[in-house]
Order: structure tokens, then sequence, then C-alpha cells
């Protein structure tokens, strides 16, 4: 009995291991579509052919081996049930020739003739499973609709078709990445490459939010990162994060203050630096420059010297311990110093610290001396020189970038430099013969900003060349310089004023442009190399005494002009946009890129300007309720609102006119 | 009444009287049990005749579900509801009837806030909350990012201006000091165009407070026809962009008027007369006789250096009116001073120098203008004005809607519905059901287009409970409890009229025995 039940599971096994192939490969479709609902039901199918199987093979087993094997003498059957000892005794004959005549290359043989391979279903299952999948792309590609809800299915195989390249800029030594679509993190200005693994298949597009369309066919499409944007294939968005590329950092650790004053007896002066960069530092440099000298006669030195290279080629740190001699100071001198680094971006960032000074004060006997040597009629004024003032007015610009300076420090600091460019200018005017403020004006705002007080002795000066002096000459041609020494005078002048009077606005950047063509002017004038005595008369062009003091107007005349008209502050389209996007019609030709241009100009903050862009995409897809959204994003470009005088509108009922005039008899 | 009552004393006493003899011929006859059964039935038979009241409640009291109120009345004598009550709506639709009702404390909110809008002022969102804590309020657009913030203890407000015209579905949120959203919702806003200025200036003399006026009013889309005398016969003219149809603003500053010959200042006052208003800027004024004379002003010198401080710092200029009421003159703010003139007005602006804030505070110098304007009654006559919802409009439930200057039909194209405007006290009103919370679009012949915002029942919960909670009391207050203690109750007489029948049956039988 027992030979005859292992006979039978033999030729169990190999039915099985017959229709086992077509079991798997019904399945395989299904799972390519990832259908759950699809191999639930091939399963159950299998199941069922498998139950059909077992109920044929255990019915027909004897016969399909008596059909096969002639060694069985036709009584396979016998094995089963050998009703009389005449059957059993055949039955032990069988079986004991069993193993040997049949083998398991018969009994496959045996399946592989009475088992069909089952083509019929397996195409079944093919068709189906293809049909399946037609039916449900065009709801997924409708689905794209909603925002971010591109099923995995579809995408995942999508996405296994295209290849993105990141190649950053070699200065960054980032390393290259070949991936398929996902989120990336680059830096500034890497060539993103997408290349389609199959290059015939499709013709599908690459959306990317700041509105470009890109199309990878036969040849990859190429876009250099400038912003941090998303960008869309298949239905499913990937985001392209971009780190800008810093510009070095520079902390200067010693001296601690802007202004440092050593002291008396100091030896030597303490300078720290350090410079930091996210890749590489290619340059830094420290400037110092050596002022000299007091009133007008000051001298400058300039040095410049590199600060050493470290191991790490981000950072830079360098400190020194300069004694006075070697930095070349003496009592009473000024040493500027500054440190400017650049990095190594395909355009370098160029970074310029503030200016630090060290100022070594001069002996106070000394300057006494100094003035009463000098033969002139007043002391000498302590007038910053304009390179000074050059100097002091970048510094301002400087600390204003660099350090969260109050703005009353601001007004004060820029308020000084112009104080003392008025001096200088005022200096200067008096080889033109101005108002001279050595002896006249300005002498209060002097008496404010320089500490210098001015003696009494000066003061009765004043008194007498007020009381008794008497000016003969124009103030043109009061002077003995020839014309053109007067003109490049004048530019100089011109230059000190527009300085002084952007410095007085606390705009200090404007008054740079000034102040280099003052100090080119005055270079100018103290390279000349003669004085001319030259004078001539002034000739006032003639009044007409007819018309003088009476009162006529001629020439004078009323006038007429349109009213100005209200400043726009939200372009046309984008109000038109806003407005069509408040019902769910048609929208304005053109409306991405109106949008995108405002989207893009309006907002600077990386992570909303990435949303807005995500809404203009959504609403372009024709999803209505993306739209309240996009509105908002387009709002928010215009910012707040402006205050509109306008009239209060009223409604008189006729309730509210007989009330009206029913209280009034 | 007192007939009936004596009537039915009466009967009653005949009927005892009856009872009594027929009660006494049985005794007298030794048959106590039929003089007891006759005793019985002549007491029903009172007692049925009577009628007798009992004192307490009269029918059913009807506990009142909020979310369907019982259409079935009958017997009903009076309400009882629990917790935040009903709608007003829901009210309107039943009689005036008792109502049994606590209510509750606290866990209520209020949002005050226009639903509709100029372009150019300030949207304002007040919260008024029953539980004090510390809070904060946030109003956010639609794609999440706040575009105004307050916190505070008590009354929060958040204040926004808005940038373009249209309308916007805002979201206000409530949150804690933790941070914990207390509760958030929708803010529905509608932000038309403004009304815009057509003015007519005149001055006698440039300054720069007239320089920014016109540039504040050209800034703000005004017309302007602006004339400036700047020396004898020499004037600065500025003409309107488009053509000036109905100028609803005249402004002239002092000198002007006091320059003016009398026939210019009679043509001025009889536009004024006209129902035209009219504003003196009165910083140049040198002759308050003049004033005396024609508006009745009384003007005073001032202290030279006399300043307002709120909102902005200006000069008072060196006559101004003496007080607040002056005569005709009422003053607000020591400000602006109005009178009335025939149809028109005439205001007096005390203030000067307010070009100062033109660079530093523009904002806050065109809000001070607009309230000057407004304060002025610088209007604009229009037919027709929608009326704000007194109450949330919910999907399936009954809406009022109100509109004034309207007559005829409306249409709610959604709901394909046409209804026709009932005419109230000043206004007309028609009443929907809208079908699901959105926009709900109107449109009238006369008005024009319109939307109502209907919000999701979910909306608000803590508003909707302050709006049932002022609505049942009102209600409440319609029908005083008092009323229903005087009721009193019929006694049933059924069963006065079986017992008289049983024992007149009994004795029937023991008769015939």
């Amino acid at each position: 009995m027992q030979e005859g039940a292992e006979i039978a599971r033999r030729v169990w096994r190999a039915a099985q291991l017959r229709r086992l192939p077509l079991w798997i490969a019904g399945a395989l479709p299904w799972l390519f579509i990832r259908s759950a609902p699809g191999l639930i039901a091939w399963t159950m199918w299998c199941a069922w052919d498998w139950a059909i199987l077992r109920r044929r093979v255990s019915f027909e087993w004897t016969a399909w081996l008596d059909g096969a094997v002639p060694e069985m003498e036709d009584s396979s059957a016998l094995i089963e049930h050998a009703p009389t000892p005449v059957a059993q005794l055949q039955r032990r004959r069988i079986l004991d020739r069993l193993d040997a005549a049949v083998s398991s290359q018969q009994l496959r043989r045996i399946a592989r003739g009475r088992v069909k391979p089952g083509a019929p279903w397996l195409l079944g299952s093919v068709a189906a499973a293809a049909a399946v999948w037609f039916a449900s792309s065009p709801t997924t590609q409708a689905g794209t609709a909603a925002p971010g809800k591109a099923p995995a299915a579809i995408a995942a195989p999508a996405a296994a078709r295209l290849l993105v390249r990141t190649a950053p800029p070699a200065y960054t030594r980032v390393a290259a990445s070949e991936s398929a679509p996902k989120d990336v993190q680059v830096p500034e200005q890497t060539v993103i490459t997408w290349c389609l693994k199959d290059p015939s298949v499709a013709e599908e597009t690459i959306e990317v939010s700041n509105g470009l369309v890109l199309k990878p066919g036969k040849e990859c499409a190429r876009w250099v990162a400038t912003e941090s944007v998303f960008w869309r294939w298949s239905g499913q968005r990937y985001t392209v994060k971009v780190i800008p590329d810093q510009p070095p950092e520079i902390t200067i650790t010693a001296p601690t203050q802007m202004v440092q004053e050593l002291s008396e007896t100091a030896t030597s002066a303490a300078m720290g630096v350090k410079v930091r960069d996210d890749y590489v530092i290619t340059r830094a440099t420290l400037h110092m420059t050596l002022a000299r000298g007091s009133g007008e006669n000051i001298r400058f030195t300039d040095r410049e010297m590199p600060l050493p290279s470290s191991p790490d080629p981000k950072q830079r740190n360098w400190s020194k311990n300069w004694s006075l001699t070697e930095l070349g100071m003496e009592p009473g001198d000024e040493l500027y110093f500054f440190v400017r680094a650049s990095d190594n971006a395909a355009r370098p960032h160029t970074v310029q610290s503030p200016t630090y000074t060290l100022r070594l004060p001069a002996p106070l006997e000394e300057a006494e001396e100094e003035s009463a040597a000098m033969p002139m009629l007043v002391k000498p004024q302590s007038l910053r020189s304009q390179r000074q003032i050059i100097i002091d007015t970048e510094q301002l610009i400087a600390d204003m970038r660099s350090t969260k300076m109050s703005r009353d420090a601001v007004i004060e600091r820029s308020q000084k430099i112009a104080g003392d460019q008025g001096a200088l200018r005022r200096r200067y005017g008096q080889f033109l013969g101005e108002e001279s403020s050595l002896f006249a004006d300005g002498e209060e705002e002097h008496d404010e900003h320089d500490g210098h007080g001015h003696g009494g002795g000066e003061g009765s000066t004043q008194d007498i060349l007020q009381q008794y002096g008497h000016a003969h000459d124009e103030a043109e041609n009061a002077t003995l310089y020839d014309e053109d020494t007067k003109k490049v005078l004048r530019r100089a002048l011109v230059a000190m004023w527009d300085a002084e009077k952007a410095l007085r606005a606390i705009t200090p950047k404007a008054a740079l442009a000034p102040e280099h063509k003052a100090l080119e002017a005055i270079k100018e004038l103290q390279q000349a190399e003669r004085i001319y005595l030259h004078k001539t008369a002034f000739v006032p062009p003639p009044i007409k005494e007819e018309k003088r003091m009476t009162g006529d107007m001629d020439g004078t005349a009323s006038y007429r002009r349109e009213q100005g008209g209200a400043d726009k502050r939200v372009p046309e389209d984008v109000s038109l946009l806003v407005q069509a996007l408040s019902g769910d019609g048609p929208l304005p030709a053109l409306w991405t890129r109106a949008a995108h241009d405002w989207v893009r100009s309006r907002l600077q903050d990386d992570d909303q300007r990435l949303s807005a862009q995500k809404a203009i995409q959504d609403v372009a897809d024709g999803c209505v309720a993306c739209r309240p959204v996009l509105r908002a994003w387009l709002r928010q470009g215009a910012g707040q609102g402006q205050v509109l005088l306008q009239a209060r509108p009223t409604v008189e009922t006729p309730f509210a006119r007989a009330w009206r005039e029913g209280a009034k008899p | 009444m007192m007939s009936t009552l004596m009537s039915t004393s009466v009967m009653l006493a005949l009927i005892g009287l009856a009872g009594v003899l027929s009660a006494g011929l049985y005794a007298w006859r030794r048959k106590f049990i039929d003089a007891l059964l006759v005793l019985v039935a002549a007491a029903a038979l009172g007692l049925f005749a009577a009628g007798i009241r009992v004192p307490g409640d009269a029918g059913r009291t009807l506990t009142l579900d909020p979310a369907a109120p019982a259409p079935m009345l009958d017997g009903v004598r009076a309400f009882a509801v629990k917790g935040d009550g009903l709608r007003a709506a829901q009210w309107n639709d039943l009689p005036a009837l008792p109502l049994q009702w606590q209510r509750p404390e606290g866990g209520s909110l209020r949002l005050h806030y226009p639903r509709q809008l100029a372009l150019g002022r300030t949207f304002t969102l007040r919260v008024q909350r029953d539980d004090e804590f510390e809070a904060r309020l946030q109003l956010l657009a639609e794609n999440g990012q706040v575009i105004a913030e307050a916190r505070g203890k008590d009354d929060l407000i958040v204040n926004w201006m808005p940038p373009l015209a249209e309308r916007v579905v805002l979201k206000a949120r409530l949150l804690d000091a933790a941070g914990k959203v207390v509760t958030e919702g929708p803010v529905p806003l509608t932000i038309h165009e403004p009304h815009i200025l057509q003015v007519e200036g005149r001055f006698g003399a440039p300054s720069f407070d007239v320089r920014t006026l016109n540039e504040l009013l050209a800034g703000s889309g005004a017309l302007l026809d602006w004339r400036v005398v700047l020396g004898r016969a020499i004037t600065r003219t500025e003409l309107p962009l488009a053509e000036m149809k109905a100028p609803n603003l005249l402004v002239i500053d002092a000198a002007w008027f006091e320059r003016a010959s009398g026939a210019e200042r009679s043509a001025l006052l009889g536009r004024v007369t006209g129902g035209l208003p009219l504003l003196v800027l009165g910083a140049n004024a040198n002759d308050p006789g003049i004033w005396q004379r024609t508006l009745g002003l009384r003007l005073q010198a001032q202290p030279a250096d006399k300043k307002i401080d709120a909102p902005l710092e200006l000069f008072v200029p060196p006559l101004n009116p003496a007080s607040r009421e002056a005569g005709e003159w009422t003053g607000s703010d020591n400000l602006v001073w109005t009178r009335s003139w025939q149809k028109g007005r005439i205001a007096w602006l005390g203030a000067s120098e307010w070009h100062r804030h033109a660079i530093t505070e523009p904002q806050a110098l065109a809000l001070w203008w607009q309230g000057v304007l407004d304060r002025v009654g610088v209007e604009r006559p229009q037919d027709v004005e929608w009326l704000e919802l007194d109450e949330l409009a919910l999907p399936g439930q009954r809406m009022e809607l109100c509109a004034r200057g309207v007559q005829g039909e409306v249409a709610f194209p959604e709901l394909k519905l046409t209804r026709t405007w009932s005419p109230r006290l000043d206004a007309a009103c028609v009443a929907v059901w809208p079908e699901k919370s959105g926009w709900l679009q109107v449109q009238d012949a006369k008005a024009g287009k319109h939307a109502v915002y209907v919000h999701s029942p979910d909306d608000w919960p803590q508003w909707q409970a302050a709006q049932r909670r002022d609505a049942t009391a009102r209600y409440a207050a319609r029908t005083p409890v008092k009323a229903q203690e005087g009721a009193a109750r019929a006694l049933p007489a059924w069963p006065f009229a079986l017992a008289f029948t049983l024992a007149m049956l009994l004795l029937w039988w023991r008769e015939r025995r």
C-alpha cells in the first residue's frame, strides 16, 4: 500500500510541475502593473485550476501509467486497489519492478502528454492585465490635475526611463552625479542634464517651475541652475535646491575697535584676521595705509601684503604682533588697514572688510610748536585731507554694510565727514575768493565737529578784519590764478559741494564719486607748475533801468497742465489675471508668463517662490480649487495695499428721506 | 361669564336636589343600596356638569431639537430647549410660546468685520471672546501665509490693507498662548473698486500742504480741477484727466475765500447750497470778520506754536474756531468744524503742516485725510446697497437677504431660483435656502451681481453658538415665562359620565329584578 501511495504522489508532483510555469507566468503581468485585485483574481483561478488538476490526476493516474509504461501490464489500477488474491499477487509483481520501470523522466513525459501547458489561460491573463492598464492610465493622467497625487505605480517605471545628471562647477569640488529623478541639492551654476534612456520612446516634456519647458529627445535637455526650482516629469515633481556660493567672510579679531588709539608708550600693535569661505579662498590680502603729518601736509604710504594660506583652503587665519618700527609708525601717525579676499567662484566674489584705524597720538607740546611756526594770520585748521575724507567715507559705508549701526550713529558720522569736507571746500574756496571760512562763516560748525577750540586771538583777528577790512575785489577775480587753474579749482569745489551734499543727506555711497573727483582735481592742482598772475575785470550784464522796480511781470505767465495720475502698483495683466482667477472661466492669453514674471520679481523667498510656481503649474493643469491659492500668491507679490482717498457711498431710501425731512420741519 | 356661572350653579343645585330627594325616597323604602347608587350618580353628574379646572400646565411642553425643530405643534403650549438654542431663522418659523431655556455660560466667540470693503480702505477683523486668556489671532491668505497678526487678552483686532479688488475667503485662526489652534474658520470678504473723488480746488496761495493734498488725491485716482494763485494774475491750473461730471468735493483755502470777490463767493456758496460739501483749509486765514459775516464762523487767534498730537503731530493755524460748539458749527476732535448749508455742508479744517508727514508716514497721512473727508461728509449717493446678513448663512437653513433700493425680482442662478423682493421698512428682503457652502451668486436687475458666502455647518461653532444664544434670548424675551403659570387645565369629564351611567344602569337593573 505504501508503495502505491508513493507512485501516486510522484505522478501528482510531475503534473503540478507541468502546470507551475503557467501559474507563475500568469501572475507576472499583474505584478508588473501592480494591480492587487488582478493578482488576487489570478491566485483564485490558480487554486481552482489546482483543484481540477488534483481531481483529474487522482482519477486518471493509473490510466496514464498504463498508457505510457508497457511494463505496468495495464495493471496500474491494482496498485491502488487489489480486491482478489490474484490481483494482490500481480500488484506485488508490479510494485517490485515499479522503481525500475517508472523513472522521473518518464513521469515528466507522461505529464507533458497528459497535462496541457495552459497557454490560452496565460494569454488571457496578459490580455486582461493590459486591458486594465490601458483603462486606468488615462485616469492617472487626469489625476495629475490634483497636485502631487501621481500614483507611485505609474511614476516608478516612468522615472526609470529618465536619467538626471548634475555637473557642479569644477571649483566647488562637488562630485558630479547621475541618478534616477529625485530631489537634489546642488551648488549654484550646476549644469543639470536630463537624458532619456530610450530616446525614441516618448514625446514627454520636463516642465521646470520657472516656466521653462524642456524636451529630452535624442539629445539631452540642459539647464544651468541659478535659482531653486522644481521640475515635473510624468506627473511627479522633483525639487532642485540651489545652494548659492557665499562670498568670503572676513572677521578681524584684533584690534577689537574700529578706531584703536594706541597708548603713547606703545611699541607694538596686534592684528588678527580670519577669512572663511564655503569653498576655496584664492586670494586674501592685507592693505595698510600709513598717514603721516597733519593739516594739509599729509603723506600716505601704501602697503599690500598677502595673507599666507593655511592647509585648509576654506579658511585663512593670520595674526601678527607688529612692532611700531616695522609698521613705520611715529607719534601722530595713523595706520588704516583692511583685508580684501576673493573666492574661486566662476565670477569671484571679492569682499573687503571695514577699514580699521590704529592711531598713535602725538605729544601735545609738539602740536603747539608746529602752529606757532606757521607764518599765517590764523592757526592752521585741523583739516582732514581729501584722501582722509575718502577713507572715512569708505569706512562708514563698509560699517553700514557689515555692522548694524544705529541710525543716529550713521547720521553723526556722516555729518562729521560732511563737516570735514565742508572745511576743506572752504579752504580751497579761498583761492577762488569765496567767502573765507578761515575768517568768517562756518566757525560754529567747526567748533562742533573738530574738537580744536579756536583761541581768543583768532576771534579778535576776525573782528578786526570784519570791522576794518574792505573787500575791493569781485569774488571771482580776486585771486592770482589763471582761468585754467581756476577751472580746475572750480571743478574741485563743485565736486566737494556735491560730496558734502550727499554726506549731509546721509548717503555716503553717493558721496564717494565726487570725493574722488575732488581728489583728482586737487592732485592736478598740486602738479601744476606755475601760477600766472593774470587779472581781468568782471563785466556784469547791464541792468535795464527803465524796467527796474516797476513790478512788471512780463515773461512770467500762468500755466496749465494735466493733473498727476495714480501710480499703478499692480500691472494691468496681473490684475486682469487675478480677476479671471476669481471665477472658474478661461484665463487670459499668456497668463503663465505674466504670473511667472510677477512671481520671480516679487517673491524673494525660495520656498514661497516655489510654492507660487507650483500653484501656477496646478492652475495651468486645470485645477480650479488651486485658483484662490495662486491668487493669494499674486496678491502677496503686490504687498500691502495703499490708502485711496474716496467718497463714502450712501443710499437714500424714501424712508431715510422722509425721516430727515420730518426731523427738520 | 356671570350668567354661565349662574346657570351652572342652578343646574348643580337642581342635580343635587334631585339626587338628595331620590336618595331620601329610597332610604324611606329601606333600599339603602339604591339610595347610595343615586347619590353616586348625582355626584358624578354634578362633577361632569361643573367642568372642574385644575391649576397648572396646560398642554404639552415640547423639547426642541436644534437639528430639526418640530413641525407638529398641536397641543403644544410651551417650548423647552437645551444648550445654545435655535437660530433666528428657526425661531422666526415658530409661534411665540413660553420657552424654558438656561443660557449656557462662556465658550462663545463673535467676529466683527465688514463683508464688503472698498479698495483702499483698511480691513479690520475684531474677535470678541467670552473667555479671557492670552491668545493670538492670525489672518491668513488662501495660500496659508499669515498676512496680519495680533495678540492680547481680551478683544483681538487685526488690520489688513488689501492690494487688489477681488473676492477672497481669508482664514482667521485663534491660537492660545502655547500656539495650539483654538479655532479657525473662513473670513469671506468682497473688495470692490473705490468710488473715486472728483475734487475742485481753488487756492489763494501755494503751499506744501496744498501740494501734498494734490498728490494724495491724484495718487488715489481722483479727478482734480485744481487752481492755485501763485501771484498777481499768475495761476497754476491742473486739468482733470477725464471729464468731471459730478464733482463731489470743493476744497478752498481761507486765503482764496478772503480775496475772492463777492460774486465769486456767492457763486461758490450757491453750489454748496445745491448739495456739495465744501472744505476750507484754515491755515492761511487772516480776516476773522469775513468768516463771521459770511459763514457765521467765529474765529479766534490761537497761540503761535499750538499743536495737535494725535494721531499725527500737526500745527493749529493762527485763527481757529474758539470752541467745539460755535453757533451753527460743530467741531470734532478740535480738527474739523462743520455746519450744514441748506442741502450742502461746509467744513473748516483747523490744522496745517501735514506735509511734514508725507515722506515719513504716507500711509498714516492718507488715513488721516480719509478720516477728515469722512468727517466732512464726502458722500457719493448710490441707488442700491446690499445689507449684511444678520446670521451666518448655512446650507439647508433659511437665509434672509436684504438690500436697499431694490424692487422686482432677484435671481439666484446656482439655485435656478427667482424670487420677488418683499418690502420692509426701508429695505427689501428675500428668503432662500442655499444648498451648499461657498459663494452663492445673486443677480438683481438694478443692483447687479452680488455674492453671499454660505458657511459650512462646521465653520466657527463658537460664533454660531453665540448667534443662537442671542436669537434664543430674543425669542425668550418675546413671551415671558410668567404667562404660563396662570393657565389651567380642564379635568377630563368622561370618567364622571361613565360613573353616572354605570350607577344609573345598576339602579335600573335592581329596579327590574
